[in-house]
């Protein structure tokens, strides 16, 4: 049961990441903060560290973290707990 | 590595088509296109006498606005934004029912919209086509989306293992479009479809690891 956990929120997290992309302004602002380039995206979409830091960028600003949980029908706390499912 | 790969139909998924066609049937030859009636062959009259314009006379028509009229073809809403977020999940490549003489056309056309990517054409069902691409590309999971309804059944026949998501962009049409048997999904907007589309990247991700 626990990798279904896992890969739950590896799936919230990738779906965080696409929202995250959709627009160009939050795109940009994503890679500025998070220090990852356009690479990272293209060759390690999957790695934790990369999906931690798409949830941890959510987080660190409220708007878009209640956006992204809204545009992906998931409530925040379940949102919020993608991002320990990943490191568990 | 093999990536997960989206094979994606132009018109009326990516770009508009068939209201831009009918605007341009209006001004240029006196046609009304009754894009309401579902039925592409009986859809186009004469304005002068509301005479029906014949099969073999459309052909023309149709090859007459892909050659002049492609730059009135504007994005379907969400259709940038969303291909420009898969691109870091996957590889996107566009397969279009044309013929290969406006394949380049095409990929300039999608270019100037935002949408910089490997342009495929294929004339009838897009089975063996698809077929060709997955050769190529070896992926770890296909998606493909589609606004016919025959195209899932040719991708279903040819390439079973390849999701399929029918999708009718145009909202004037959606409505008069029944869902393919054969597709595993219908959703007619952006958001909702790169959302799915996401998810069936994230389960084949999740078995390939």
């Amino acid at each position: 049961m626990r990798e279904t956990i896992k890969d739950d929120g590896q799936a919230v997290a990738l779906q965080a990441i696409v929202w995250i992309l959709a627009e160009a302004s939050r795109a940009e602002r994503f890679l500025a903060l998070t220090g990852l380039v356009p690479e990272d995206l293209r060759t390690r979409i999957a790695d934790p560290v990369v999906l931690d830091a798409a949830l941890g960028f959510l987080e660190g600003h409220q708007p878009d973290f209640i956006a992204c949980a809204d545009a992906l029908g998931l409530s925040p706390e379940r949102l919020a707990a993608a991002r320990g499912a990943l490191s568990s | 590595m093999s990536r997960p790969l989206l094979i994606t139909d132009c018109d009326e998924v990516l770009l508009h088509m068939v209201v831009p066609f009918a605007e341009w049937l209006d001004e240029e030859h006196e046609i009304h296109f009754d894009l309401e009636s579902g039925d592409f062959a009986n859809a186009l009259r004469r304005r002068a006498g509301g005479e029906l314009v014949a099969g073999e006379d459309i052909w023309p028509l149709l090859t007459g606005f892909f050659k002049t009229e492609m730059h009135r073809q504007k994005p379907i809403v969400g259709a940038v934004e969303s291909i420009a977020a898969l691109s870091a999940l996957a590889d996107i490549v566009v397969l279009t029912n044309l013929t290969d003489n406006v394949r380049d056309a095409r990929a300039e056309q999608l270019r100037a919209v935002g949408i910089d990517k490997p342009v495929y054409t294929n004339q009838g069902g897009k089975g063996e086509a698809m077929r060709r691409i997955l050769d190529t590309y070896k992926p770890s999971v296909a998606v493909f989306v589609d606004d016919l309804a025959h195209q899932h059944e040719s991708i279903a026949e040819h390439a079973p293992e390849v999701w399929r998501l029918h999708m009718v962009g145009e909202p004037r049409l959606a409505p008069h479009i029944k869902t393919s048997a054969k597709a595993h999904s219908r959703i007619d907007h952006w958001a909702g479809a790169r959302s799915w589309i996401t998810d069936r990247f994230a389960e084949g991700q999740t078995h390939g690891a």
